[in-house]
């Protein structure tokens, strides 16, 4: 009897908590996996941070003076923490950019599918669609390498490389020059192509109103 | 006493249509404890020429039976812890005969001895039954006590079956618990799997509605458009977004 009650029960357990028990396994195996692989990327990443401060070394012109690179030692780290602040910044900066090219984007694309359906040709509205989508795309890739550059020069060891940390920090100069440069592109494009062309959409649209209506 | 005799004879003809196995163990509890049973009750009272004729036929058999059962090996470990009890009981019951012989002879000389006849009525006459059911039993039960043999080993076969049965059937539960635990996982995950395709599947759907529900444009739509990108074009600021002075050398402190 005792044995049958034995049985039962550990059947019960087996049957109530392996499905628990082999997720639980399934996700240890899996964090182990991306903790490895975090750890890898850690290595790799560290290894390229370098590689990529040496090619900011290289690109700067100007040289520090002994006395340049003792105080950027002294006062690198609080420099740091407020390279820290513009990198974040510059993440909502990039979300709400995105955004609001991709909503324009978006526009264009939706008023395309309806000129279509009114049978507009669309095919110099598809092709700044197009070209919008790639000036977006650049600008985007624009700002990655801005934010890693402010991630660079936020990281890297200044006490110990100085030389370094200033490179980092003109490379993120130029890159938020290259963005800016982008972004008034893209908003002349916008502002002369895409209105240009919206505004000779809107006129033929009108003729062929007022014709049908005659 | 022809009572006797007759229980004589059917003991004794009990003992010669038993098989040889009752008499076998008998004799070799005998053979083992040294105690020959022919000469100690000799020693009481000398037996007839003629059953020691027949206990020479016994013992060969039984000896003959012996070199069978010491032959066969498998068989005689088994059979040891079960007739062991029954060896005790006998051992017990021949002290008893033994006493009770010490008073009156074995059952097959009392008629032929002429003797001892008024010892044995002495003792017959208050113990005529037990005497004339000891020898019996003492002959029967190792017949007896083979059968039990044979039950004990049935017996004891018997309930490693049910262990096996035990054993087979928390086997077969666990397995199947096993299974039916693997059944919930993968039932589990297939359900999660069908869980996100759906949501995809959601999500492509409100596309497909805006397929659907497409108008032509008008030049209305057309305006709508531009007064929309012109208000996303006037919200972006790059000075704000992107200011030099973000990460200056003043700014930063170098």
């Amino acid at each position: 009897m005792y044995k049958k009650l034995l049985v039962s029960f550990s059947a019960f357990l087996i049957l109530f908590f392996s499905p628990g028990f082999v997720k639980a396994q399934t996700n240890d195996s899996t964090q182990n996996v991306v903790t490895n692989q975090s750890e890898q990327a850690q290595d790799s990443t560290t290894e390229e941070r370098k590689a990529r401060v040496e090619k900011y070394k290289l690109e700067v012109t100007e040289r520090l003076t002994n006395a340049q690179e003792k105080k950027i030692s002294d006062i690198c780290k609080t420099s740091q923490l407020k390279l820290e602040k513009v990198q974040t910044s510059v993440e909502e900066t990039v979300a709400k950019r995105q955004e609001k090219l991709q909503s324009i984007v978006e526009k264009l694309e939706d008023l395309s599918v309806k000129l279509r359906e009114a049978s507009v040709n669309t095919t110099e509205l598809d092709a700044v669609i197009i070209s919008l989508k790639s000036k977006t795309t650049e600008m985007m890739t624009g700002f990655e390498g801005y934010q890693q550059t402010l991630e660079d020069s936020s990281i890297v060891d200044c006490e110990v490389d100085p030389v370094g940390f200033k490179a980092s920090i003109e490379a993120a100069r130029l890159k938020r020059t290259e963005i800016k440069t982008m972004s008034i592109d893209i908003k002349k494009y916008i502002t002369e192509s895409v209105n240009t062309l919206l505004g000779q959409i809107k006129a033929s649209l009108s003729q062929t109103s007022v014709g049908s209506e005659e | 006493m022809d009572e006797k005799q007759e229980n004589q004879d059917l003991v004794i003809g009990s003992s010669d249509s038993q098989s040889d196995s009752g008499v076998n163990i008998q004799v070799k509890t005998a053979e083992d404890t040294g105690s020959k049973p022919g000469p100690v009750i000799n020693d009481i009272q000398a037996p007839p020429a003629p059953e020691a004729v027949i206990e020479d036929d016994d013992v060969a058999a039984v000896d003959s039976a012996v070199k069978e059962i010491s032959d066969d090996s498998t068989e005689v470990p088994v059979e040891q812890p079960v007739t062991e009890a029954p060896a005790a009981e006998e051992q017990n019951r021949d002290n008893e005969t033994q006493t009770d012989l010490g008073r009156e002879p074995d059952v097959k000389e009392a008629p032929e001895s002429s003797e001892p006849e008024p010892q044995a009525e002495k003792s017959s006459g208050s113990e005529v039954d037990p005497f004339a059911s000891k020898p019996e039993e003492t002959f029967a039960t190792p017949v007896q006590s083979t059968a039990p043999q044979s039950m004990s080993n049935n017996e004891q076969s018997l309930p490693h079956e049910h262990r096996n049965n035990k054993k087979f059937a928390v086997i077969v539960t666990i397995l199947v618990a096993l299974l039916l635990a693997g059944a919930a996982v993968y039932v589990y995950i297939s359900a999660q799997g069908n869980a996100t395709e759906t949501a995809t599947k959601t999500t492509i759907d409100p596309n497909a509605q805006k397929i659907a529900e497409v108008t032509p444009a008008t030049s209305a739509d057309v305006d709508a458009t531009l007064t929309d990108i012109d208000q996303t074009i006037k919200s972006i600021d790059d000075e704000a977004d992107l200011s030099e002075a973000s990460i200056s050398d003043a700014t930063l402190g170098l």
